[in-house]
């Protein structure tokens, strides 16, 4: 009885999809999962592939597998060939089989094809093998599709496989309204095997985050903690360069070094969680009294952290359009200047009404 | 005779009344009118600890109403002495760190006639 019941519920499951069974060896039903791979993703920058591993064939309803690759990418035309080490296992029984890898041209056409030896494969064994990618022949900007196969022998039938299609990173030069009006995604610049599949490498850049506004409760301080933005990928982050920029007509910084009329202050970049927040690359000397900045040490000043802002100069500086500019981000050499209006409501320390703290007093 | 040491007796007193109503009325002057950007400028902006807001820069604010006192008391007096005691507005008590809101400063000096004038002023760093 608890047999029969056995082989119905092996039964039921084996008709759902995303569950495949292993009826192989003496050992009784072998489950594994599966997921679907159809889907494309929108975290983390990692897209699941075009084409991945499929069941193509009557063999391979009774088989799942094990796949994965290390990360590979980004590339530029031109790069030269490089080797791709594919880690499978097959849950099935002991066959013959023939590895392969395809290069497809846009179009759908083969390319190249490069194949390895026959060879026996024992059951649930955990196999290498390398093939050279020739991207150097075959990487353009219409991208480079690419097929690992795993053959039955001598059949010819595809036991397994993966595929994707990857893009040479380049650079791209979207408008400061491209960026801000949602995340920009780039195309697959690399592709890595997670145990299942292969998944695409592509960048994700999120600028929505940096406002319109830099809205400050009282004028003081150059705050710039909430200028932010979001970087999703799993490549490093890498910034060139990034500067806040505003024009100075009214001199109200006469000791910062000016050029045609903008002080430009270097930036310096922190990525953590996604998130890429920016602080300030020098120390800055400012006047303890005066709060005027300077570049270089003098009389009378004392070196800071911050980028104060001069007392009296809240009706100069407030609405001021200050520029954020980035260059060179991420593999894709994203680079864009945001311009963001500082307003603040308030002084510091001024009168009753206008300021967060003033001075009360008098003589009793 | 009498009637003109007398007279001299008169105009004697009534030049050192004079003269002390005009010192009174200028040291009240200088007290009363000092202006209160002294202390909006002594308050320290370096660094400001975001819990406890501004505070008074003790060696600038002293500076600064000892540099305004010696400016304006030359013209009346020499002979004053200005005495600086910070403390906590909340409850009163001293102050004893660098971090002070608010601050005691008395006033003394000696006028013509012996008469003494001294005033004390209160001045806090307060938050909307």
């Amino acid at each position: 009885m608890l047999k029969l019941m056995t082989i119905i519920g092996a039964l039921i499951i084996s008709s759902t999809p995303g569950i495949n069974i292993d009826r192989s060896g003496n050992k009784g039903i072998n489950i594994s999962f599966s997921k679907s791979f159809n889907k494309p993703s929108i975290n983390s920058g990692i897209s699941y592939a075009q084409s991945s591993k499929k069941s193509s064939s009557s063999q391979i309803d009774d088989s799942s597998a094990y796949f994965s690759c290390p990360t590979y990418g980004p590339f530029i035309v031109g790069d030269p060939d490089f080797d791709v080490t594919f880690t499978y296992r097959i849950f099935g029984p002991s066959r013959r089989i023939m590895e392969r890898l395809r290069i497809f041209s846009p179009s759908g056409s083969v390319l190249h094809t490069s194949r390895k030896t026959d060879r026996d494969y024992v059951e649930d064994s955990l196999e290498t093998v390398t093939f050279t990618m020739p991207i150097k022949d075959y990487l353009t900007n219409k991208g480079l599709t690419f097929k690992f196969e795993i053959l039955n022998r001598p059949s010819n039938t595809i036991l397994c496989e993966y595929g994707t299609t990857f893009y040479p990173a380049e650079n791209v030069n979207p408008t400061v309204q491209e960026l801000k009006s949602g995340v920009y995604e780039t195309k697959s610049i690399g592709f890595y095997g997670d145990g299942e599949t292969i998944k695409n490498i592509n960048e994700r850049f999120d600028f929505t985050t940096i406002g319109d506004y830099l809205d400050i409760d009282y004028y003081y301080r150059l705050n710039i903690k909430d200028i932010f933005f979001k970087y999703q990928s799993s490549l490093p982050f890498s910034c060139d360069e990034v500067n806040l920029r505003f024009e100075d007509r009214e001199n109200l910084f006469p000791y910062m070094p000016h050029n045609n009329y903008e002080v430009t202050i270097p930036l310096t970049t922190t990525f953590g969680k996604e998130k890429v927040t920016m602080s300030y690359k020098n120390r800055f000397f400012v006047n303890k009294r005066t709060l005027q900045l300077s570049t270089s040490s003098a009389a009378g000043f004392t070196l800071s952290n911050y980028f104060y802002l001069p007392i009296n100069g809240k009706k100069i500086f407030n609405n001021k359009l200050l520029y954020l500019d980035v260059v060179g981000v991420g593999v894709s050499k994203i680079t864009a200047s945001f311009p963001i209006r500082y307003v603040a409501d308030r002084s510091l320390v001024g009168l009753c009404g206008d300021s967060d703290y003033y001075v009360e007093g008098g003589v009793k | 005779m009498v009637l003109m040491f007398i007279a001299l007796f008169i105009a004697v007193i009534s030049f050192n009344f004079f003269m002390m109503s005009y010192q009174i009325n200028g040291v009240n002057n200088i007290v009363l009118a000092m202006p209160i950007s002294l202390y909006e400028t002594s308050i320290n902006m370096i660094n400001i600890d975001d819990t406890t807001g501004p505070t008074f820069d003790k060696a600038r604010l002293e500076e600064r109403i000892n540099k305004y006192f010696t400016f304006s008391m030359q013209k009346y007096t020499d002979d004053y002495s200005l005495s600086f005691y910070y403390y906590n507005p909340f409850d009163h008590s001293v102050c004893l760190s660098d971090s002070c809101h608010a601050v005691e400063v008395k006033v003394e000096t000696t006028l013509i006639l012996y008469y003494r004038y001294s005033k004390t002023m209160y001045y806090q760093i307060r938050s909307n």
